[in-house]
């Protein structure tokens, strides 16, 4: 049996690299992919409790979230792949036409 | 945990095999290197680039397809599974959301992003 | 048990915060993501593993792979100290550790889950999962099939050349 306060330690822990991965890195890519990460941390804490709470509507949830991060990644990606053909660039530095 | 023991043995196997065989290999052959014997194909042509080469656009395309249709599925599991509890309600339920996504993909055939142009 | 898939997937993590090169921090992240489906497994729940496996370790990750291939950016990156970014993170999850620890300390409803949870609940089935979707959180999957649509129309206006 697994504690519930383990893993809602694992996952803040997951979360914090998530949030110190897209401000420290500054590839679009990797930015998206911890985004991806924070998500994961939450859907880790849906099951968590949907298992220490006896209800199903944490599964039913999660499985929500990852529908929703499916779509995020979709429209991210294609972002990233737009950004790339006119700029020529995924470094998120350069992305600064609106800097004045 | 006790159905799960399968699974950890495949995953088992699957790691162990490559660093068998190859250590075997490694082992039980000789060893004379050359600079031809390390080139890619050691009797075909030269190679002239690296492996990792840019791929098209136009494969993106088919991976987001591939992948919205793939999360389809998985919202499908729980209905077929359910289907004969969830009744007529559940079959308008779904018929909406496949409504959507059939409507979605309507919309990216009449837009010619499945032609290979 | 617990511990190793919490390894795996921390370890997977880090990698992928702090690997320059791209192509190895999506591998890092399919082992975060391996991890985190063993995790669901140790809390009784296969159909979420089985899920994760599906959704992230198969399609996303794939996406991902395709992207980073086609855009052929698995150059270095330039290794700019962050200074300002670096501290911003470092405060921002301090203050979330410390209203983490302080929520979870003070709630009571927290620490009597805590204690229920030991009485073993029965493991997670997709009947269940089926049931309640469909019947209590129907307005939720009607919502996702229109964000898949949003997503899928939105992919190709973007990525597509001529409309």
């Amino acid at each position: 049996m697994v504690s519930l306060n383990a893993v809602l330690l694992i996952s803040f822990l997951l979360f914090s690299i998530g949030i110190a991965g897209v401000l420290i890195r500054r590839n679009a890519l990797i930015i998206l992919m911890c985004v991806e990460l924070m998500l994961n941390a939450a859907n880790l804490n849906f099951i968590a409790f949907a298992r220490h709470n006896g209800s199903v509507a944490g599964q039913a949830f999660a499985l929500l979230v990852m529908g929703f991060a499916a779509a995020e990644v979709a429209v991210g990606l294609a972002l990233v792949v737009a950004l790339y053909r006119r700029r020529d660039t995924v470094q998120v530095d350069d992305i600064n036409l609106l800097k004045g | 945990m006790r159905g799960y023991a399968s699974i950890l043995l495949l995953i088992l196997v699957a790691v162990a095999l490559p660093i068998i065989i190859l250590n075997l290999s490694r082992l039980l052959r000789p060893s004379w290197p050359s600079a031809a014997k390390y080139a890619t194909y050691e009797c075909g042509i030269v190679t002239t680039n690296e492996a990792r080469e840019k791929f098209s656009v136009r494969y993106y395309l088919v991976a987001v397809m591939f992948l919205v249709f793939d999360v389809e599925t998985v919202f499908l599991m729980p209905w077929a599974i359910q289907m004969k509890e969830l009744a007529v309600f559940g079959f308008i339920e779904l018929g909406l959301f496949l409504f959507l996504l059939l409507f979605g993909y309507g919309y990216i055939w009449s837009k010619g992003a499945l032609t290979w142009e | 048990m617990f511990i190793t898939f919490a390894l795996i997937t921390l370890l997977g993590a880090l990698g992928m915060l702090l690997q320059k090169n791209v192509v190895v921090a999506g591998l890092c992240m399919v082992a975060a993501f391996f991890g985190v489906a063993g995790l669901f497994v140790l809390l009784a729940n296969p159909v979420a593993a089985a899920l994760q496996i599906i959704v992230y370790t198969g399609a996303i990750m794939v996406l991902v792979l395709f992207v980073i291939m086609m855009l052929n950016s698995h150059e270095e990156e330039a290794g700019a100290a962050r200074p300002v970014q670096r501290w911003l993170s470092l405060a921002l999850i301090a203050v979330l550790a410390f209203a983490a620890v302080k929520l979870v300390l003070a709630s009571a409803g927290l620490n009597a889950l805590a204690v229920k949870g030991a009485e073993m609940p029965q493991a997670m089935t997709l009947q269940k999962v089926g049931t309640t979707l469909f019947a209590d959180h129907l307005l939720g999957f009607e919502v996702a099939g229109l964000v898949l649509l949003a997503a899928m129309i939105g992919a190709v206006a973007l990525t597509k050349r001529n409309l």
